[in-house]
Parts: structure tokens; C-alpha cells; sequence
């Protein structure tokens, strides 16, 4: 472990002059920060952990001494630091200073190996693993769904296994989704129904497809009902979210590579995204390519079409669907989504445009819910003390629904409130979008009884 | 050398008969009367004084001399008569600076002539000096929508036993360089130094002045009554509740059980809206709007009514606004009272043979979050007198600060809370 | 410290807080080295205590180790109040951050030190109340930094600073006492006020643990209007012209072109980015009232040299405009590296001469100035553009800020409207107060602490005061000694 500083900040520059700074951290983007404080009071990790060094100015701060050399990578508090923070971006739509939180942060962790076990297996396992392979994710998701069909959940709540398992307590409380096991993909197209307006690819993803391959069968529905032709590609793709968001760099290099190719050549007018993670990924392609001008290039005419499923569609001017839902729904802005691509009021108005629906707002809807990418995995308790601030807000709230726009969120925020004991389903606006425009799919109770 | 002898060594002429009834301090007689010429001049008279030691009660209109214990010794009379004059005055910037023996009515003809004025009514402006405002607290009746005078002071002089005349604040109305020591001048009643100059902020004189008076048959709703108004966007530069005693004091024989007095102010459709607001909040409450006419001196005699010149004993309680009730309840049925709703005050004059009892009801009534002194009194029925009550629970700094700034006690020994 | 009075203390200290929430770690100290100002420091241990009671005798075991103790709540301070010069521990109220008690028929809240400004403010809306002083820095700064400060804010024109809002305290001091002081009622009946003394005091006399604040019920409406001038002297003229009409607005915020443009690059508020100088006015009240009055101004601001006035036609744009003003410090970020924000006060009246002034400093350094700031008040916020990073230019810059506050002082005016003289200013403190005064306050310091350990270093010179022990201990040894001479007799 390389030595830490010894004077302060200013009196070591003063006595050393200002050192050249770490190649791969771009000096100009981390000196944004004027630490001024006025994230703190936004970041969930400072809530919960009271300490200086896990908040976005902390962060900041830390990765400025690192980059001049004054503390090191790869010393395990600033390791602990650095990941101890949900990437939420919460602090940069605080920020008055446009700090570019997200990036200076995946700067940071490409240069930082992970620091606990957990969170090495995690990436092993997952990140590098599974997400960047087709084949292996096929698996998986097969058995996922044998596993629900066989009432594995059930039988881990009441055995109680869940607590000890690894990743027991999401087997346990699974969300709603479509139980049916998935019987084929999307087709390569579905057509717009009426006049066409139109023509745009669908990233169905690579867990999102999976676990609620329901979701995108109602968000090609919606995109349809409102003129659009909905492409997707044959190649199953990964966006490389996960891996860029937790400082895989090279991994999400490549996925980005891998997705951009999946989409080219097809003459479309933007490409749809209804996970909010992917969608603020694949809207920064720019930044991961930026080692390679003329990849970057194409990033970021490629990042220029990506938009989130209900950003485009309340942008196209969403056709009014037909079918009641009467229920009180509450929004939980994902991170990714709200902080991330600054999407915060279309998935409001397109909810608002189902007949019946009541969207009351709940405190702090756009606080992190914990999930955080593989956060939860990594880092259970914190991620915990966020989650038990979601659920207090959302029973709080009286929704009886709980809209979001994210899989890691549904899945988080669900599995909180089953353990909770409470029955509020937690869905996707384009489920909701899609029921309402009549897809026939599996919908939790609380939804069908509010149909009949 | 003794006392006297050393006293007399102080400058000044021999203190004839005249001066020592002029400067009498309920039943104490100084020796020696001082009269400096400004500020330097009250620094070094001062130090003086702290030579001999001299217990020394500083004099500016005498407005305020009832208020406090008896002091224990008094040998000096320092009078700012002389330090009268407006030393700065910018209107645009509505600021001045003031010498502190400066009479308050004085210093608001000045700013009168410029369409100004201090919205600080203490009692008997033609007498009391800007000083005297100061180390008294005393403030008017418009201090629910004005504030008090911690508010419009922006820095200070004052000279210390030690010789020093030293600045706090400065002359512009926003400053937070070095401690705020204008806050530990104001009501310190002269105990920690002479104030010697005063900034001042100070504010456009609005342009319409209008009287409401309404009656309750209750006292509860006419207090409610005060508090909502002076919670409300047009909160009256005066909301004031008296009984029919105090009523007639202040020239109004009307046979009105409880009176409330609004004082309405500001430029023409302010003063109409506020009316119109007071009239119907009055009405809500079951209170009589009264359209008659006000003497026009009703209000300055309001404004004195807690500074008595005569003997009268005024109790006075400041109390968070959910105790005021409580207060009420408290007074003897012979009192007079007057109260500030939304500020949390109520002046009550009693006869001199209850004050010792009302004092203890009403310190009582106002629980540990309240105060409740004696205003004024005659030096006879102070000496039976608990004039402060007991010491707030900061008093250990009090006595430390006192200790640090007057080491010797000669500023007004014995005058202030816990004998300070 | 040395290492081993540093960890007999640190386990004194958790014996207290836990574990957890005291530490020593030399990485974490780096953390804690810094708040908004230019300023570095490293402490040696960092506290979080949870309670009153924790932080009173995390004071006393300091106080009776003789170890300096800095307060430090969110670190916005732009003065260097929280750099804990002098080393010694850091107590920050991280964990003290709840609102104890909202009484509106007194008018009051009671909260921690540690809670956010305007967290109080959205806590008490649904009651229809707010908390009405509003740094810039509302979004992060604490009352507990408020009261340190006696912060103001563009509001604080018409309804006064946080000494106007707070009516009673609870002192940590370092005697271990915990004392209440003011409290519920609406002023002092007798005693000398120390609520008002304390405000402020930027942490040198003790730490505020409780803090009792008026609130205020939410005006009916508000107007907000923007005046457009050519330039900056005519804006600053007109300053005191409104003043003078006798319609005081409860804010008057003024712009130059320099920030507008770091405004507009950062929330697009809709500013004009041509003008030359731009009044952000407001007048607030009831409706059928705020008419009239915004019509007044705006006739006072068209008389004035506006070229165009506009007013906010909904909350949005209101909020919008706002937002921009509010953040326009951090918006520098996105003109400049690094920027220094000064905090001088001038007369009104003398604000175009000033402004000149410091243009034609500028102009000879070739630093880039602008200014965003409380014209009403006549607070100036001239903001100084420069790289840290480039060796000599901050302490340029430190000389170019030196000769502004020296203006400011020379004009009648002050070092600090309310930012604090904190770290960054004790010299220039100087420039409005001589020896004598220095020494009075100097003197009420100590009757509070005794041996200077309350936030060394800020506030007074550096220089021995003449008649009164050091101020500032060059080091523990020396500060044990001089101690003995610091006044024990008053020591409460
Ligand atoms: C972008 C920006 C805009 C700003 N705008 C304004 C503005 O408009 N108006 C304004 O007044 N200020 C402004 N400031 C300055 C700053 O926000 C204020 O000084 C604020 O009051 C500091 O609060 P804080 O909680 O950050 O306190 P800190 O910075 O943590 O502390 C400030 C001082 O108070 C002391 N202190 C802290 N807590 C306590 C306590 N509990 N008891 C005793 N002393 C304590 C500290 O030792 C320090 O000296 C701004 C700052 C920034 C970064
Ligand atoms: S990230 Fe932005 S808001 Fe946070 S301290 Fe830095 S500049 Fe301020
Ligand atoms: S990204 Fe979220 S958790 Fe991380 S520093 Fe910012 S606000 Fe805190």
C-alpha cells in the first residue's frame, strides 16, 4: 500500500507542486467539484453511513488525492469509499456545479480493484460471468422460471433459508412478473398498428429478458399500438450496464462494441430502452469509448438515439389506451433514469393517461431504493438501510401499486415489501402501459381485480 | 485616602442639592455628577472612576430608573446630556450613527425630514435617549411587526471601566465581522459598559396611519384575536389588548370590557386591505368593531402607560404566546392591564400591597419558559421585591461576563439580575 | 498530537460515541481537511457524536486534555471556519440532524444543529410555515452552521438574518457544562442575551447543540420580478433608488454578465445572456396586494435604467430563476477550476464606486471577477477566477481579495456580511476593528473558553492581542502554559 500524503491538501502542493495526475482519471472533470457540499444532504450513503468519505464531495475528493498521488488506488478506506457508493448520480442532479458524478466514478473504479470478497464474486461470477453470455444467461433463466414453477420461493420463506442463502432473499420474494415459463423471443418484428410513426429497435436486454420477458412484450405492444415498428435484434445483447456502472471497464467496452453493432443497419429512428440502467449506459457510450476516437465518434451518435421507453413515447405523443385500471400507484423514479438520463416527469404523464389510475407521489421517490446494480449483493446492509426507507415512504404513500421503470429496482423494491408483508405489487409503467392497451399476459391480483 | 475623598478627586464641579434629587436612584443620592463630552471623553471618565473604584448609574433621559433592584452603591451620576449629536446620517443608505444621549424624538425629527424614521416607539421618546433605549430594551408597541431594538441596531460603541472605547457592527446593515456585542449591550442596562454611540438602521415612514378599535366581551378571544393578526401578512404595526382600566388611562371613558387596539400602517391600499383582514377576523372572534373616534393621544399614552413617572407598580411578563392565557388568569382582579398578544407580553399595574403575591402567581403561571420582573416601582415596595425573579440558567456566563468587562463592579453593582 | 495522547484520547472519545463514530485514521483525517473555502487542515481525531449530552462530554475530554476542538457541520463555510487550523478534533453533526419539535402556536421549531436549512423549511410547508433565512447554500448548510455564521440570504433583506430567527440556544461549552440559554418566548425580559451574543461566533465560544428558531407563516404570494440593465453601474444605481421609494422587496439579488453566462451554462434559468447586468427583485404578500406592489417596482426599476423588466409569470419560471441565483457560486465551477468568493459589505449608496473598482483590479491583475450578489444589502460577492493549480496564482489571488476587502472597509463598509471572517479573513478583520475592539471581544471570548481551544485560529489575528493572553497557542505546550495565565477565575 503506497503512503499516504503527509501534509494536508494545500500545504503538500504548496511544498511539492501540483504532481501530474493519474492517466485515466480526467483531471478537469474531478476539479468540477468545488466542494461546496451541497450534495450531501441528497446522497443515500451519507445518510446512512454520517461520514465525510461516503459522500459525493468525499468521493470527489478522494478521487482527486488518488489521481495526484497524494493517497493510492488501491488503498483498501478508499477502495471501502468508493464502493461503498451506490453510483446513483442522485448528487449530480444536486450538483450546481454539473459535476459529472457517473463518470469521474466509473473513471475511478476502472482504476480500483474491488475491494471485499463478496464483491469480487459477484464480478466473477455475474458481471464477467453470465450477463456477457447469451447462452449461459439462457440457463439461467430457465432455471429461474423452473424454479418458481416448482414453488421454490415459498418453500425458502417458510423454511427461513432465505436469510442464509446467497441471493436467498430475491429467490425468496420474487416479483410479479409473468410466471409463465417464456415460450420464444420477441419476434425479429412486430408492425405498427395503424398509422405508422415510426421505426425503432428494442433492447430487450439481457436479465430484463429473462425474469420479466413479460415487460417487453407489453412495451413492443405499446410502442405498436402507437405506430411504431418495433425491430429487435436477432443477437441477444447485453448493454454492458452492469459491468460499466461497477468499473468493468474492458468487459463494458466490448458489451458497448457488441450492442451498437446489434442495432446498426436498420434505418431506425431511435432505439428503445425500458430498463432505466441500460438506457443512461447505452446514452453514455461516448464516455466508455473514449479511449478509441473513432469508436467514441460513433458512440456518441449512436448515444443520440437511444431513449428511454416512456421518454419516447410521451415525446412521439402517447395515444390514449382504453382500459381501466383503478388503482392508486405511487412512481419510483429510477435512479438511472431520473439522475442518470434526467427522464423524471414522462413516466408520470404516461401513467396519467390510463383511464382510472390515481399517481399519488411518495417522499422521495427519486432516492435510491438500494438495489444499485449489483450493490445489494455487494453491499447488503447499506443497501438494506435504503431499501427500509423506500418501503416506510411507499406505505406511507397509500399507493396500492408501486410503478417503476428498472428491473434491479422492481426486483429490490418487490422483494422489500413481500418481506414487509405487504401486498403492493411492484410493476413496469409499460406494464401498466401495456395491460391498459389489452395485453392478455399474467398480471398480480391487486391489477386484475382493478381491471374487472 | 477614603471613598468620599477619592470620589471627590473625580472631575466635575461639587454636586449641588438640585443634582442629587435630579439624579436620585430610588432612594440613593450620588456625590458626584459627570458629564462627558463624547465618547473618548466617557472612556477616559470612566476609567477613571474604576480608579477609585466609584459605583457610578449611568443617566440618560431617566425614562427608565424605576426598572431594577435598587442598585447597592452609587457614588457617580454619568450623564450622556451632552452627547447629543448625529454623527452620520445617509439617507440612501437609511443609516446613521448617533451619539447615545441623543433624545430618541430628536433623532426622529432628523429622519422625519427625510421621510424616514427608527419604527421603535419606547415610552416618553421626548425624554428617553437612544442610550437609555438601549441598555433598557425598551421597546414600543409595534414590536410584534418591527421587531425590537436588537433589530435595528447595527454597531455600537461603549466605553469601558478599563478606558477602552470599543467598536462592535459597523455602519452597514448587514455584517457578521467579530462578535455581535451590540446583542450583549441592549437590555444589559448598563451594567457592562457606557453606550456611547449607536448605528442605526432605519426605514421609510409609511404613508397612511389608521386606528381600529374593537371590544370583546371576553378577554380569551380579544388575546386570540391580537396573536392571529400579528401572525397574519399585514400583521398591524401595533395590536394591543387593554381592560377597561387601562382604557381610561389612555383617555377613552368608553364602558367596553376588553379593548383591542390596532395600530394599521403602510401606503393607502395596504392599510384599506388591512382593515378590511382585522375587521373580519375580529368579527369571526365575536368582537365589536367600534368606528367612533380615537383621542389623538391614545396611542402615545399606550406607548408610556409601562413607564410610569408616578409611583405605580408595573408587573410585566414575557411569556411564549400558548402561556399568555395563563397570565390572564393569574392577575388580581384590581390590576390594570395592557398586553402585547403577539409578542407575548403583558404590563399589568398593581396595587403595591399585592405586587409581592401577583409576582409569585404569575412567575408561576408563566412556567420555566417565561419571565416576569417588575417594570417600575417605587423605591419602598421594591425593597420587598423579588424585581427580576430568579436568574435565567445561562447566569454563570452573565456573572462571568460582568466579571470580565467591569472586573470591579462599579457599572450599576447590584442594579441587574442576581445582584449583577 | 503525538501518537500516544492520540490514542488515549480516541479511546476517551469512544468510551463516549462508540467505535464507530470517533476516529484516527489518517486516511479519514484527509476527509476532514477541507469545507467550501481554499483552506486545507488535517485534524487529528473526527467525532460524530449522536446527542447533546455525547457532544458536552466529548467537550470536556477535550477541554480538560487541552486539545482544540472545530465544530463542523455540513462544511459550506467559504471562510475556512471548519479547517481545523490548529489540528486537535473535529466534531461534525452528521448524526444530529433531527427536527425536535415544530410548535406553531408559539411560532417556534426546536431542532439539532445538524439539520439542513431547507429540510426545515419543507418539514414545516405542509403547516404552512418556513424557516425564512436562506443561504444559497440552502440546500446543504445546516442551522447549526447558521447560527456559527449568523448566515443571511437573498430573503434576509426585508425579514432579517438568523440572529433575528433564533430565540434560544443549548451550549456545549468546554467547561462541560450544557446550558440553555433564550428559549420559547419571543425576547429577553432580563439577563443579558447570549442567544444574540452566540450567533455567529463561528464556534469559538461553544458548540450549539439545540437550537430554538422562529418560523414564519408562508407568504400568500410572492412576484419575482428581473430587471435588465446595460451595465453594472446603472443596476447598482438603481439599487438604492428602489430602496429609497420606501417599497422595500424582500430580496434585490444583482448579476453581472460574467455569472449570468455560469448561471445560464448550468440550469438555463432564462437569463438574458446579453445583459449587461441583470436585478433578480421580490416582493411577497397577498394577492390582491402584490400587484400593485410588483407594478411599483417595476415602474421604479424601468425609472431606473431597466431595458426591460420581467416578471415570472408562474412558479416555475420563479423557481427556475431562483435555482439559477442560488446556484450560481457552483456554477463558477463551470467557468474556472477554482474560484474565491469574498463577502464585503459597502453602504448601498457606495456600491457603484465599489464595483468599479474592483473592475478596474481585474483589469490590472487580469484575473476574471464577477459578481453575484446581495445588492439590496449591499453585499458584495465578488468571485475571483483562478487555477490553484498554477503555481502563484492563489496567492495572487489572496492579495487581489486582501485590496477588495480593504475597499470595502475604507468605504464604510465591512469584511463579511455573512459569511464569517472564519479562517481566510482574521487579518482583514484589522481593516474594520482596532486593537481595543479586538480585545473586548477577546476577552468575552474567554469567558467562555478560557484557553482558546474553541475553534482556534479563526475569528482573531493571529498576533498576540496586546492586554489579553495569545489568542492562539503556537502549540499545545505552550498553550497548557499559557493557560494558567488565560483567566481560570471566570471560567464557567
Ligand atoms: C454555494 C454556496 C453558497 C452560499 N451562500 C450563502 C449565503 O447566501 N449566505 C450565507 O450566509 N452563507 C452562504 N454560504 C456560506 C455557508 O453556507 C454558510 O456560512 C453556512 O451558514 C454554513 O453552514 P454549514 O452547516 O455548512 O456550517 P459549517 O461550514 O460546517 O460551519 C460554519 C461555522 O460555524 C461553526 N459551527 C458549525 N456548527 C456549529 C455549532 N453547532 N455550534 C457552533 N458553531 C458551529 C463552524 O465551526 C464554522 O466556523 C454559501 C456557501 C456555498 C458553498
Ligand atoms: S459534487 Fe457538486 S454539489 Fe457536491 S461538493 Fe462537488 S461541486 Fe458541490
Ligand atoms: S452516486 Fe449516489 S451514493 Fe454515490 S455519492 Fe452520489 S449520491 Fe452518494
Amino acid at each position: 500500500m503506497a503512503e499516504l500524503a503527509s501534509l494536508d491538501f494545500k500545504r503538500q502542493i504548496d511544498r511539492d507542486g501540483v504532481p501530474s495526475p493519474a492517466a485515466g482519471i480526467d483531471m478537469d472533470l474531478v476539479r468540477d467539484c468545488i466542494h461546496c457540499g451541497l450534495c450531501l444532504p441528497k446522497c443515500p450513503t451519507f445518510r446512512t453511513l454520517h461520514h465525510e468519505g461516503d459522500s459525493p464531495r468525499g468521493r470527489m475528493w478522494q478521487i482527486k488525492e488518488a489521481a495526484l498521488g497524494l493517497v493510492a488506488f488501491d488503498d483498501p478506506r478508499f477502495q471501502a469509499h468508493i464502493y461503498q457508493c451506490f453510483n446513483c448520480r442522485a448528487c449530480e442532479t444536486a450538483c450546481p456545479s454539473g459535476v459529472q458524478f457517473g463518470a469521474v466514478m466509473e473513471m475511478a473504479r476502472a482504476m480500483t480493484p474491488p475491494q471485499n470478497r463478496r464483491d469480487r464474486m459477484v464480478r466473477a461470477i455475474l458481471l464477467n460471468g453470465l450477463l456477457p453470455h447469451p447462452r449461459r444467461l439462457r440457463i439461467a433463466g430457465w432455471l429461474y422460471r423452473a424454479a418458481r414453477a416448482a414453488r421454490l420461493p415459498g418453500l425458502l420463506r417458510r423454511s427461513g433459508a432465505w436469510k442464509v442463502l446467497p441471493l436467498g432473499k430475491f429467490a425468496a420474494f420474487p416479483p410479479v412478473g409473468d410466471r409463465t415459463p417464456r415460450r420464444q423471443p420477441l419476434p425479429a418484428l412486430t408492425a405498427a398498428q395503424g398509422q405508422r410513426r415510426a421505426r425503432v429497435g428494442l433492447l430487450t436486454g439481457c436479465i430484463q429478458d429473462e425474469m420479466f420477458h413479460g415487460t417487453n412484450r407489453r412495451t413492443a405492444l405499446a410502442l405498436a399500438r402507437n405506430g411504431c415498428d418495433v425491430v429487435v435484434p436477432e443477437a441477444r445483447v447485453c448493454c454492458g450496464a452492469l459491468a460499466s456502472h461497477a468499473g468493468e471497464a474492458k468487459t463494458a467496452e466490448r458489451l458497448a462494441a457488441r450492442t451498437m453493432d446489434a442495432f446498426s443497419g436498420q434505418q431506425l429512428d431511435a432505439v428503445v430502452v425500458n430498463a432505466a440502467g441500460c438506457g443512461s449506459n447505452m446514452k453514455e457510450y461516448e464516455l466508455q469509448l473514449r479511449n478509441d476516437a473513432q469508436r467514441r465518434e460513433a458512440g456518441l451518435a449512436f448515444s443520440r438515439t437511444v431513449k428511454d421507453a416512456s421518454e419516447f413515447l410521451v415525446e412521439l405523443g402517447l395515444q390514449p389506451p382504453t382500459r381501466r385500471i383503478t388503482l392508486r400507484v405511487a412512481y419510483q423514479d429510477p435512479c438511472h433514469l431520473v439522475h442518470g438520463q434526467k427522464v423524471h416527469q414522462q413516466p408520470r404523464q404516461a401513467l396519467k393517461m390510463i383511464p382510472g389510475l390515481e399517481l399519488v407521489e411518495m417522499k422521495e421517490s427519486d432516492w435510491c431504493c438500494g438495489s444499485a446494480g449489483v450493490y445489494n449483493l455487494t453491499h447488503p446492509e447499506i443497501s438494506e438501510d435504503a431499501l427500509a426507507w423506500k418501503i416506510a415512504h411507499i406505505i406511507d404513500s397509500g399507493a396500492q401499486l408501486i410503478a417503476s421503470a428498472n428491473p434491479g429496482c422492481i426486483l429490490q423494491i418487490s422483494m422489500g415489501l413481500q418481506r414487509a408483508g405487504r401486498d403492493i405489487p411492484v410493476v413496469h409503467v409499460m406494464d401498466l402501459l401495456g395491460w391498459a392497451y389489452g395485453d392478455e399476459g399474467q398480471k398480480p391480483p391487486v391489477v386484475r381485480r382493478a381491471m374487472a | 485616602m477614603g471613598l468620599n475623598a477619592r470620589v471627590a478627586t473625580l472631575p466635575g464641579h461639587e454636586i449641588t442639592v438640585e443634582e442629587q434629587q435630579e439624579f436620585r436612584v430610588d432612594d440613593l443620592l450620588p456625590s458626584r455628577v459627570m458629564r462627558p463630552a463624547d465618547a473618548q471623553d466617557a472612556a477616559r471618565g470612566l476609567r477613571l472612576c474604576d480608579l477609585v473604584p466609584a459605583a457610578v448609574v449611568t443617566w440618560g433621559g431617566g425614562t427608565q430608573m424605576r426598572l431594577g433592584a435598587t442598585p447597592r452603591r452609587y457614588e457617580v451620576a454619568f450623564s450622556t446630556e451632552r452627547m447629543t449629536r448625529l454623527l452620520e446620517y445617509e439617507p440612501a443608505d437609511l443609516t446613521c450613527r448617533v451619539e447615545a444621549g441623543m433624545r430618541l424624538q430628536d433623532l426622529q425629527e432628523s429622519l422625519l425630514a427625510q421621510g424616514q424614521r427608527l419604527p421603535l416607539e419606547p415610552p416618553h421618546p421626548e425624554r428617553a435617549t437612544v442610550g437609555g433605549m438601549l441598555a433598557a430594551n425598551a421597546n414600543g408597541l409595534g414590536r410584534a411587526r418591527y421587531g425590537t431594538v436588537r433589530d435595528w441596531v447595527i454597531g455600537i460603541a461603549v466605553a469601558y471601566p478599563s478606558g477602552k472605547l470599543a467598536r462592535a457592527g459597523g455602519k452597514v446593515v448587514k455584517n457578521v465581522a467579530g462578535y455581535d456585542l451590540m446583542k450583549l449591550h441592549i437590555g444589559a442596562l448598563g451594567t457592562l459598559g457606557v453606550i456611547a454611540e449607536v448605528n442605526f438602521k432605519v426605514q421609510t415612514r409609511p404613508q397612511v396611519e389608521a386606528t381600529l378599535l374593537a371590544h370583546f366581551e371576553m378577554l380569551a378571544p380579544a388575546i386570540d384575536c391580537g396573536i392571529a393578526l400579528a401572525r397574519q401578512y399585514l400583521a398591524p404595526a401595533a395590536a394591543l389588548v387593554l381592560d377597561q382600566g387601562a382604557l381610561r388611562d389612555c383617555g377613552l371613558a368608553a364602558d367596553w370590557r376588553w379593548t383591542l387596539a390596532l395600530k394599521l400602517e403602510g401606503y393607502a391600499r395596504e392599510v384599506e386591505a388591512a382593515r378590511n383582514k382585522a375587521t373580519g377576523i375580529i368579527r369571526d372572534a365575536g368582537g365589536r368593531v367600534e368606528e367612533g373616534d380615537v383621542p389623538s393621544t391614545f396611542w402615545e399614552t399606550a406607548r408610556d402607560w409601562s413607564a410610569p413617572d408616578d409611583d405605580h407598580v408595573v408587573v410585566r411578563a414575557i411569556v411564549p404566546l400558548t402561556s399568555i392565557h395563563a397570565i390572564l388568569n393569574a392577575l388580581p382582579p384590581d390590576s390594570r392591564m395592557m398586553a402585547l398578544p403577539g409578542a407575548g407580553l403583558v404590563d399589568a399595574r398593581v396595587a403595591p400591597g399585592s405586587a409581592a403575591s401577583t409576582l409569585q402567581r404569575l412567575r408561576t403561571a408563566g412556567g420555566d419558559q417565561g419571565q416576569v420582573i417588575v417594570a417600575a416601582a417605587p423605591a419602598v415596595v421594591k425593597k420587598g421585591l423579588d424585581v427580576w425573579g430568579p436568574p435565567p440558567p445561562g447566569f454563570p456566563i452573565m456573572r462571568a461576563l460582568k466579571q470580565a468587562l467591569d472586573p470591579n463592579g462599579i457599572l450599576n453593582p447590584g442594579r441587574f439580575v442576581g445582584g449583577i | 498530537m503525538d501518537a500516544a495522547d492520540r490514542e488515549q484520547l480516541l479511546a476517551r472519545l469512544r468510551g463516549v460515541v462508540g467505535e464507530r463514530y470517533a476516529f484516527a485514521d489518517p486516511y479519514e483525517m484527509r476527509l476532514y481537511q477541507y469545507d467550501a473555502s481554499p483552506e486545507t487542515a488535517l485534524p487529528d481525531i473526527v467525532v460524530i457524536p449522536g446527542t447533546a449530552a455525547d457532544v458536552a462530554r466529548v467537550v470536556k475530554i477535550c477541554a480538560d486534555a487541552q486539545v482544540p476542538i472545530t465544530a463542523r457541520s455540513a462544511a459550506s463555510s467559504l471562510a475556512g471556519g471548519t479547517v481545523p487550523v490548529e489540528h486537535g478534533v473535529v466534531i461534525t453533526f452528521a448524526r444530529m440532524d433531527r427536527i425536535l419539535e415544530i410548535d406553531p402556536d408559539n411560532q417556534r421549531a426546536v431542532v439539532e444543529p445538524g439539520v439542513v436549512n431547507l429540510a426545515l423549511s419543507q418539514a414545516l410547508k405542509p403547516l404552512g410555515y418556513y424557516y425564512v433565512p436562506d443561504p444559497s447554500s440552502q440546500g446543504a448548510c445546516t442551522i447549526g452552521g447558521n447560527v456559527g455564521t449568523n448566515a443571511g440570504g437573498p430573503h434576509t433583506l426585508l425579514y432579517g438574518v438568523t440572529v433575528n430567527h433564533v430565540t434560544g440556544l443549548e451550549l456545549a461549552l468546554p467547561s462541560g457544562a450544557l446550558v440553555q440559554v433564550g428559549g420559547r418566548k419571543a425576547a429577553a425580559a432580563s439577563g443579558y442575551d447570549l442567544t444574540g451574543l452566540f450567533v455567529g461566533s463561528e464556534g469559538t465560544m461553544g458548540i450549539a447543540t439545540k437550537i430554538w428558531v422562529k418560523i414564519q407563516p408562508l407568504p400568500p404570494v410572492q412576484k419575482t420580478l428581473m430587471a435588465v440593465y446595460p451595465d453594472v453601474e446603472t443596476a447598482s444605481n438603481a439599487v438604492s433608488a428602489i430602496v429609497r421609494s420606501g417599497i422595500l422587496p424582500a430580496a434585490i439579488e444583482m448579476m453581472d454578465k460574467l455569472s449570468i453566462q455560469a448561471i445560464e451554462a448550468a440550469s438555463h434559468a432564462g437569463y438574458p445572456l446579453d445583459a449587461g447586468a441583470v436585478l433578480l427583485l421580490e416582493v411577497d404578500g397577498i394577492p390582491e396586494l402584490v400587484d400593485e406592489l410588483g407594478e411599483r417596482m417595476a415602474k421604479a426599476c424601468r425609472e431606473s435604467g431597466a431595458t426591460e423588466v420581467r416578471v415570472a409569470k408562474d412558479e416555475a419560471e420563479r423557481q427556475a430563476l431562483w435555482k439559477g441565483r442560488k446556484g450560481a457560486f457552483s456554477a463558477m465551477g463551470r467557468l474556472s477550476p477554482d474560484f474565491y468568493v469574498m463577502d464585503g459589505v459597502v453602504p448601498r449608496t457606495r456600491l457603484p464606486e465599489t464595483l468599479a473598482k474592483i473592475d478596474a483590479i481585474s483589469a490590472r491583475t487580469g484575473f476574471k471577477i464577477c459578481n453575484v450578489f446581495h445588492a439590496g444589502d449591499g453585499n458584495l460577492h465578488p468571485l475571483v477566477l483562478f487555477d490553484a493549480f498554477k503555481p502563484g496564482q492563489y496567492e495572487a489571488v489572496l492579495r487581489i481579495g486582501d485590496e477588495i476587502l480593504k475597499l470595502c472597509a475604507d468605504a464604510g463598509g465591512s469584511v463579511t456580511g455573512e459569511h464569517g471572517i472564519g479562517l481566510e479573513k482574521r487579518e482583514n478583520i484589522r481593516y474594520v476593528f482596532s486593537d481595543d475592539d479586538l480585545e473586548v471581544m477577546d476577552r468575552i471570548r474567554r469567558v467562555f473558553d478560557p484557553h482558546g481551544l474553541m475553534n482556534p485560529g479563526k475569528v482573531f489575528p493571529g498576533e498576540v492581542l496586546e492586554g489579553s493572553a495569545p489568542s492562539r497557542a503556537p502549540d499545545h505546550a505552550s498553550r497548557r502554559a499559557a493557560a494558567g495565565i488565560g483567566g481560570d477565575d471566570v471560567w464557567v
